[in-house]
């Protein structure tokens, strides 16, 4: 199993707890402002969540990216090791 | 150097966790509702901090580019690329905030006042630089183009920041006024959130960075044992 899935609970329950703060919006006043058909607090989630969004994307983009370089390390290895293999044998 | 960084970064990983929520916290339990904007005001704790780090990330690209088209180091061009993934990622977070807040501040989520028009612009620009270089093969005929453009595109920056003073338009220009017009709670929500996303934008930028250059190094390793194998075939 990939390192990083053993940290995904974690990161599940840290993404949830972020994503959940701001919904605190939507019980404060949203009265000043211009008189939309949009509650304040609505416009506040979103943006937030749309920024844990954004953020968690690119970590999950970067860690894709990570995997794939262990892939091509791993690949490295096996040709090294098939070069060695080839090579003659110096006698003693 | 790279492996004291690597060694305490996730230290640094998990205090900028921390700060994350020391920063909802501040802002959803510590900060007062604004008055005269009401709760859409909230947007502002994140908004004008995903800005400076998306001048950040582009400054850094700007710079490394230069540096580059100086001396043609890949690690330069890397730490380029990086600084424009990272400035793009905040400024597409930028451009969604903004018209969220302005949706309730001005009653319309979009006016072409000139620190918005050249904000777009700014994402247009490295939003070029960053399809230019995701698209096209990586070659130092490419990695040249980039870096031109790099530069060049980073003019707009001031132009963003001082254009409210010199041309006006409905962007609230309250942090730039010398004092900076936030009541005590407000500010210092705002300070804890600025803290937030410097320490954010580090963290996300070592993680690229450092992925890229492994990513680098892994290549090099490829070509090595490619002439390795030739070598012995003629051999």
């Amino acid at each position: 199993m990939p390192r990083f899935l053993s940290k995904l609970p974690a990161s599940l329950a840290t993404s949830l707890v972020l994503c959940l703060l701001p919904s605190i919006a939507l019980a404060q006043n949203s009265a000043a402002a211009k008189e939309t058909t949009i509650h304040g607090g609505v416009l506040v989630i979103i943006s937030y969540i749309a920024l844990w969004v954004l953020i968690f994307g690119f970590v999950a983009f970067v860690l894709r990216k990570q995997a794939s370089v262990i892939a091509d390390l791993a690949e490295v290895e096996g040709r090294l090791d098939k070069y060695f293999d080839a090579l003659p044998e110096k006698p003693e | 150097m790279i492996k004291f960084i690597d060694r305490v970064f996730p230290f640094f990983a998990a205090v900028t966790a921390l700060l994350c929520l020391g920063a909802m916290y501040a802002i959803f339990f510590y900060a007062g509702v604004d008055a005269v904007q009401g709760i859409s005001q909230k947007i502002f704790f994140i908004h004008v901090p995903s800005a400076m780090s998306c001048y950040a990330g582009f400054i850094i690209c700007s710079v490394a580019s230069l540096v580059y088209l100086l001396k043609p180091r890949r690690a330069w061009d890397v730490a380029a690329r990086t600084g424009a993934d990272l400035g793009i990622l905040f400024c597409i977070f930028v451009l969604i905030s903004g018209p969220l807040w302005g949706y309730k501040a001005w009653g319309k989520p979009w006016v072409w006042d000139p620190q918005l028009t050249a904000t777009f612009v700014l994402f247009l620009l490295y939003g070029g630089y960053v399809a230019l270089r995701s698209l096209s093969p990586d070659t130092h005929t490419i990695r040249q183009i980039g870096a031109v453009l790099a530069v060049f595109a980073c003019v707009d920056i001031p132009f963003i920041h001082y254009s409210i003073q010199n041309w006006g338009g409905q962007h609230p220009v309250v942090e730039r006024e010398g004092g900076s017009g936030l009541s005590p709670d407000i500010g210092a929500a705002f300070g804890v959130s600025m803290l937030a996303f410097l320490f954010l934008f580090t963290a996300l930028y070592w993680l690229l960075l450092r992925t890229r250059l492994l990513e680098l190094r892994v290549e090099e390793l490829h070509l090595e044992v490619e002439d390795l194998a030739i070598a012995q075939e003629f051999a």
